[in-house]
């Protein structure tokens, strides 16, 4: 019975017009923005989770600017001073301390000039921090000797494939003036960021730069048997002793995660606003188009119960074309949705971001199905009642 | 005082009386009249298919009521054939909505097969227009999406229990005999008028009704095409279906062996066709 109708609603709808099926499109537009948005997001939130999980759970970063908006900070020019990193040494529970400053700069190699940032740290500190706790070994070559040879580590992509010709160990590379000989190459990271910088020590960062006796970051790594909530917490009382005021945030591996999920938290929710109200949209357009098609096809209505249609019948029919056409909006939307991730991903790849996969279940597929399906149902249902309660001989009357 | 034959309210003093088994019975015309002595027990005894009694119908527009039918009582026997004929807006078409359940009346009674149809609901309605009675209208009423073959099993659609008729090839010998064999693949859009109406009579007829309603169902075809369509009329009750056919075309009521004249939404006259 209900298959019958099926066929019905198929037929008639491969009878309707072009501009009938515009109103589609805000089904479709919402569809497809929350299937690239999940694919996406899961892909993303299981990518960053791992990036996390590579600091391991041992490491704190500290940074200025007020806890509550750590990013502020950095992008206000705030600073962690040395007397500060100093005195990170002497905490308990404190094995290593790595403070980081960068810049964004011009880098030239064989007279071609590329701007990328540039990180600077200690050699000594950051060789281990590399090497051991992110278990990230050289590509080829090895650590600069001393904090002040003119040498640096390049990223993998910015050695391979940022110059017309690939930049091997032993190479010259010049920044502001100076040559400065290439003795290593840092395996593939897998950001896009960290695979295109340049790592230099910080002494010859403060060279380029001039800046003096401040940093822009401190990783501070704590020693085993040490609670990192604890040191985090005795970190924060000495340094609010020592500048006076509240103005930086430690940062435990947990909370990172915890604001990297909320920022993604943020993205995700207002796509998903525009999602929904897309979604709204479309189905007040397939109320509307189904109001109409009520109008136009009164008649039809009028010949079906002339010839036995009850008013369940005539209900069902419109409630299951207005849920096909659902169907195809979801059908069509899911098809964008996904290639646009697809279109995201391969983006991302080329970028050298290689965790923005795709993530997809066939369940997510056939539950976005079965929400269109349902969401034409419900856009049909006020319709395909007054289609309904149309009286035969009034229906037959129109044209 | 009503006729017994053909259902009509007659005046005080009836003309045409008979007379069965001690009991006076009164009819409009000398053709009921004789209709009756043919076989008094099937008019006394037995049911007709539709029955009016005492119909009114009004259209409420609002602020105007627009009084249509007037005190219409009719009766229709099995292996009638009736032409319901009168001027455009004399209520041939309310008169025929009502008989075919596609529309429900101010006042009075309407009887299918004895059953009083005022207390239904829509459902059942739909099950007795589905079951006993086929319509044919002016306008062909084709569905637009559908082919000629779906279109004319369209009855069986909606059946709430499959039926016989549907599966033992019925469908295929009535698109044979209604000249649609090679139209079956064919839209209505893209069919000849004489050709959508002859699927229309062929899906009043799938299910095998007691009753065909036809409102001007030549209406909209060139006189011979019409002709055409009548002579399958002719046929069919020939072959014992009950048929109402509304015309303002006399040539057309010819071919019917009853013709019932409506003014102004009265009944005005009923006769017999007699040539044949
Ligand atoms: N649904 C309706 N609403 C208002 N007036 C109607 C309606 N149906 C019919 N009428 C009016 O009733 C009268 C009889 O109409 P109809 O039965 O169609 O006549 P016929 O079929 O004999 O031409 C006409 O005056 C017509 O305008
Ligand atoms: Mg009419
Ligand atoms: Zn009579």
């Amino acid at each position: 019975m209900i298959g019958k109708f099926f066929v019905l609603s198929f037929r008639n709808l491969r009878h309707r017009n072009v501009r009938s099926w515009l109103t589609v499109l805000g089904i479709i537009v919402g569809v497809a923005l929350i299937v690239s948005l999940v694919s996406l997001g899961k892909g993303l939130e299981n990518g960053i989770s791992q990036q996390l999980k590579m600091f391991g759970g041992d490491l704190l970063t500290i940074m200025p600017g007020e806890e509550t908006d750590p990013l502020l900070g950095i992008l206000g020019g705030d600073t962690i001073r040395d007397r500060d990193v100093d005195l990170l040494n002497d905490v308990s529970g404190v094995n290593l301390v790595v403070p980081f400053d960068m810049v964004y700069y011009q880098v030239e190699f064989k007279g071609e000039i590329n701007a990328t940032m540039i990180h600077g740290s200690p050699i000594e500190e950051s060789k281990e921090l590399y090497t051991e706790n992110r278990g990230l070994g050289m590509e080829a070559g090895k650590w600069p000797e001393r904090e002040t040879t003119n040498e640096l580590v390049l990223g993998y992509k910015i050695a391979k494939s940022q110059f017309r010709d690939e930049v091997f160990v032993g190479d010259e590379i010049r920044i502001k003036g100076k040559d400065f000989k290439v003795v290593g190459i840092l395996k593939e990271i897998g950001s896009a960021e960290d695979d295109n910088a340049v790592y230099i020590s910080l002494y010859n960062l403060r060279r380029i730069t001039g800046r003096q006796g401040t940093v822009k970051m401190v990783l501070v790594r704590i020693a085993p048997g040490y609670d990192q909530n604890k040191v985090a917490e005795d970190i924060k009382f000495i340094l609010r002793q020592e500048r006076g005021s509240a103005d930086f945030t430690v940062l435990t591996s947990e909370k990172t995660q915890a604001i990297v999920g909320d920022i993604l938290g943020a993205i995700q929710l207002s796509v998903l606003f525009i999602a929904i109200f897309a979604i709204l949209v479309g189905a007040i357009g397939v109320m509307n188009t189904m109001y109409t098609s009520v109008l136009e096809r009164r008649r039809e209505i009028g010949i079906m119960k002339a010839i036995g249609a009850t008013d369940t019948d005539i209900m069902d029919i419109f409630i299951i074309e207005s849920g096909v056409i659902g169907l195809i909006g979801g059908t069509i939307g899911i098809a964008i949705g996904l290639s646009l991730a697809k279109i995201a991903e391969i983006a991302a790849v080329k970028a050298g971001v290689k965790f923005l996969e795709v993530y997809i279940s066939v369940q997510f597929i056939l539950g976005v199905l079965a929400f269109a399906f349902l969401l034409g149902i419900i856009s049909g249902v006020l319709p395909a009642r007054q289609a309904a309660r149309l009286k035969p001989a009034e229906a037959l009357r129109y044209e | 005082m009503y006729d017994i034959v053909c259902g009509m309210k007659l005046g005080d003093k009836p003309t045409f009386k008979g007379l069965h088994k001690r009991k006076t019975y009164c009819f409009c015309t000398k053709d009921c009249q004789s209709e009756f002595k043919k076989n008094p027990k099937k008019f006394i005894e037995g049911t007709p298919v539709v029955e009016l009694k005492n119909v009114y119908k009004e259209f409420d527009l609002g602020r105007v009521k627009v009084p249509v039918l007037h005190d219409l009582s009719l009766k229709i026997w099995e292996g009638d054939f009736v032409a319901l004929m009168g001027v455009s807006g004399s209520g041939k078409s309310t008169a025929m909505n009502i008989m075919g359940l596609l529309d429900d009346v101010t006042k009075g009674k309407v009887y299918i097969d004895g059953k009083e149809t005022s207390k239904m609901g829509s459902n059942e309605l739909a099950g007795l227009r589905n079951e006993k009675i086929g319509f044919v209208f002016q306008q062909f009423n084709l569905l637009g999406a559908l082919n000629c073959r779906d279109n004319i099993s369209l009855p069986f659609f909606f059946k709430k229990k499959s039926s016989k008729l549907e599966q033992n090839g019925n469908l295929d010998k009535l698109i044979n005999n209604v000249g649609l064999k090679d139209r079956v693949e064919h839209k209505p859009l893209e069919m000849s008028g004489g050709e959508q109406q002859r699927a229309a009579i062929a899906r009043a007829l799938v299910d095998e009704p007691e009753l065909v309603i036809a409102d001007e169902p030549t209406g909209n075809l060139d006189s011979k095409t019409g002709k055409m369509i009548m002579d399958e009329f002719r046929k069919l009750n020939d072959k014992g279906k009950t048929l109402i056919v509304v015309t303002h075309d006399s040539n057309i009521a010819n071919a019917a062996k009853r013709v019932l004249h409506l003014k102004d939404g009265r009944l005005i006259s009923n006769h017999n066709n007699h040539k044949k």
